[in-house]
């Protein structure tokens, strides 16, 4: 018989404990007498960067990963976003009773397979069971500290006008695959969520110092919403060219299909970088001599100080892109 | 053509149009997907300043009348019955809330995507009355007629129509006949014309000396359009012209009007700011009255005073721009629509909303 979660594994008992250490110190690493309240870390001087994030992706699993890397890949950009470097990860695990033992360790063993592949430890976390219909399968907390040189500040109100924006690689492919997955559309032929680690990629960004104004990992609303929040934020204009975006040809047609547009869906392994425009062509180039920016490109730049994000189309036409409304994708990380 | 040659023809549509654009010409886009089309594409960026492009009644969910959703979720709420829908109509708010609410109350309330889904409902579930909403022009119409025609084959007792079909000419006729109404020049709609070709809008020219040109889609469509429409017009020789008939016949599609007619007949309809047109409604022909939802159900309608300062009446007849609306922007956007202008995909204030075509457009690369 196929091996369940049942309401006693959270009962914080025998069960729990159990399960804690068959399943997550398995696939995370570390000795179970070693085990206390908190996790104890010392951190390097300077400034620190902490987030969190949670994960109630449906299809828990998916082409290019599943909620485990994802809720792992999630926390580490948030971190590299401010241009830090990942030092410890916390994971909690809210679980649906019914759901299989082969599920959970599955999810848990992609966390701990991307973690000692970046070498970020999972140091501390959580297990809760819910009775069956109170959650669905899994949902995941991450939260994650880093620290940050001296020299790096990235904060959107650092853009000024003229500076270029990259995307790291091609836009939309984590939201379509989800979608198509979701909509029984057959996707075998190549797009695959793109959910991957970047804060090797932005790391080699750190000796371009000042230069490099902001980075946001382009998760839900995609690089629409990035930008127009961007825009808000510097009080300038951008404006990006159609041409330049990075979409691959299923993805394009696939989002026609499917009455929507590649800019406003969601990338987990995607950044928008804004940098200053003396540096914009070695910075570009940087990035794609990382293996995880290969197709980036320069697909803009900042303007006057009427904040908002403006489309050169196609036709050389131009149309605003608006703040995404109402009919995001749910679930979608 | 690949694409860099249609981009070449959309730059040689533009230089045409700036050579011959000399004293304002005022044009009207028929259909909502146009609406949608041109603010998606931005071409009003592109146009000569002496063309205006306003947006007409062909979007179905913006003309549908506030006492026909009344009606419509009065079937939920006091016949218990399962309603379905297409999607831009959940959020249309009639004078006591909106189909999306109804359903968040309990209401058994489901989006379709064809009037097929809803017939499949009734068949798996033969317990329960299904309702279909029949929102749309010529090109929904057939599908409903067709859905009938099957419920009728199979003896399905269960699903009705809640009919709200209705037939873009005689609006058009009515738009151009009425008051304070000026326009040079129709962009006719592709998909409606798909249907009933091109005969039925000949009055357009002969009668009211305005020219028409039906369009397809693609922004180097819509251009070749206005182009088309801006020469009638400096020529002073008004006419209807297919320029999509890749898509289009000059007699339409015959199979689905016979559809049409052997299962509707013309009837009146109500119109959100147009009122009531006589004849330009589809009524279930005498053998098809007992699908006829309206008649199962004994729905009455009742009269709804529209929401104070909302313009939408105006605004589909062309008269005035969303940004002119006293609710535009401010108590009336997307996330909270009074008006169904506001809601649909293809409204009219949506797309003002959303592309914002007033102004704004930065200078060419400079933004």
């Amino acid at each position: 018989m196929t091996e369940t979660i049942r309401l006693a594994h959270g009962s914080g008992g025998e069960m729990t404990s159990r399960l804690i250490k068959e399943i997550f110190y398995a696939a995370f690493g570390g000795d179970v007498r070693d085990a206390n309240d908190s996790a104890v870390l010392e951190l390097p001087r300077g400034r620190t960067a902490f987030t969190t994030d949670s994960y109630v992706i449906s299809p828990m699993f998916f082409p290019g990963g599943d909620i485990g890397k994802l809720a792992f890949c999630g926390t580490v950009n948030d971190l590299a976003s401010v241009g830090a470097r990942p030092i410890a990860l916390a994971a909690s695990f809210i679980i649906e009773e019914g759901t299989t033992f082969e599920d959970l360790r599955r999810i848990a063993g992609s966390i701990g397979e991307v973690s000692r592949a970046t070498g970020i430890p999972v140091v501390t976390g959580d297990t809760k069971v819910v009775d069956k219909g109170s959650g669905d399968k899994v949902f995941i907390t991450t939260s994650g500290v880093g620290s940050i040189p001296d020299d790096i500040d990235y904060h959107p109100r650092n853009i000024r006008p003229g500076d270029a924006i990259i995307v790291t690689g091609s836009i939309g492919d984590h939201g379509y695959c989800i979608t198509a997955l979701r909509e029984g559309i057959d996707i075998k032929s190549a797009v695959t969520s793109d959910c991957a680690p970047l804060h090797g990629l932005v790391e080699a960004l750190w000796p371009f110092g000042a230069h490099i104004r902001a980075a946001r990992d382009a998760t839900r609303g995609g690089v629409g919403m990035v930008l127009n929040e961007w825009a808000m934020q510097s009080s300038r204009g951008i404006l990006i060219h159609e041409e330049r975006l990075p979409v691959k040809d299923e993805v394009a047609g696939g989002t026609a299909l499917l009455g929507l547009e590649p800019i406003y869906l969601a990338n987990e392994g995607k950044m928008l970088i804004a940098v200053s425009p003396e540096k914009a062509a070695e910075v570009l180039d940087c990035i794609r001599a990382h293996p995880a920016g290969a197709d980036a490109a320069l697909i803009g730049n900042t303007g006057d100080d009427k904040p908002r994000v403006v489309l050169e189309t196609a036709w050389g036409t131009q149309r605003l892109v608006p703040v995404p409304r109402g009919e995001i994708l749910p679930r979608i990380c | 053509m690949n694409r860099d040659d249609d981009k070449k023809y959309f730059h040689l549509m533009v230089e045409r149009l700036r050579e011959i654009s000399k004293r304002p010409i005022k044009l009207m886009e028929v259909c909502g997907t146009h609406t949608m089309a041109i603010g998606k594409s931005g071409i009003r960026t592109v146009l000569p300043v002496e063309i205006e492009l306003v947006s007409g009644p062909g979007c179905p969910v913006c003309v549908t009348a506030d006492s026909d959703i009344d009606a419509f979720m009065g079937l939920a709420r006091d016949h218990r019955v399962t309603l379905v829908t297409y999607g831009d109509m959940m959020r249309v708010p009639g004078s006591a809330g909106s189909l999306a609410e109804l359903k968040a109350e309990g209401a058994d309330i489901r989006v379709a995507y064809s009037s097929l889904e809803a017939l499949a409902f009734a068949r798996s579930e033969p317990h329960k009355e299904i309702v279909f909403l029949g929102v749309g022009f010529e090109t929904t119409a057939p599908a409903t007629a067709h859905a009938v025609k099957s419920a009728v084959a199979e003896g399905l007792q269960n699903f009705s129509v809640y009919n709200l079909h209705k037939t873009v000419p005689l609006a058009i006729r009515a738009l151009l006949a009425g008051d304070g109404v000026q326009i040079d020049g129709l962009i006719l709609p592709g998909h409606v014309s798909v249907i009933i070709g091109e005969a039925p809008y000949a009055f357009i020219a002969d009668e009211f000396g305005v020219s028409g040109a039906i369009a397809g889609f693609e922004p180097p469509e819509i251009m070749a359009a206005i182009v088309r429409l801006a020469g009638d017009i400096n020529a002073g020789a008004p006419r209807i012209s297919n320029i999509y008939p890749k898509a289009v016949k000059p007699e339409g599609n015959v199979v689905a009007q016979g559809l049409l007619d052997e299962v509707f007949a013309p009837g009146d309809a109500e119109w959100r700011g147009l009122g009531v047109i006589p004849g330009s409604g589809l009524d279930f022909r005498e053998a098809f009255t007992s699908f006829d939802a309206a008649k199962r159900f004994a729905v009455e309608r009742r009269e709804v005073r529209l929401h104070r300062g909302c313009s939408c009446g105006e605004i589909l007849k062309g008269m005035i721009k969303p940004s002119d609306c006293p609710l535009f922007g401010s108590l009336c956007t997307p996330e909270r629509p009074i008006g169904p202008c506001m809601v649909s995909s293809e409204g009219t204030c949506a797309a003002y909303f959303l592309y914002n075509d007033d102004a704004n457009i930065v200078e060419r690369g400079r933004p």
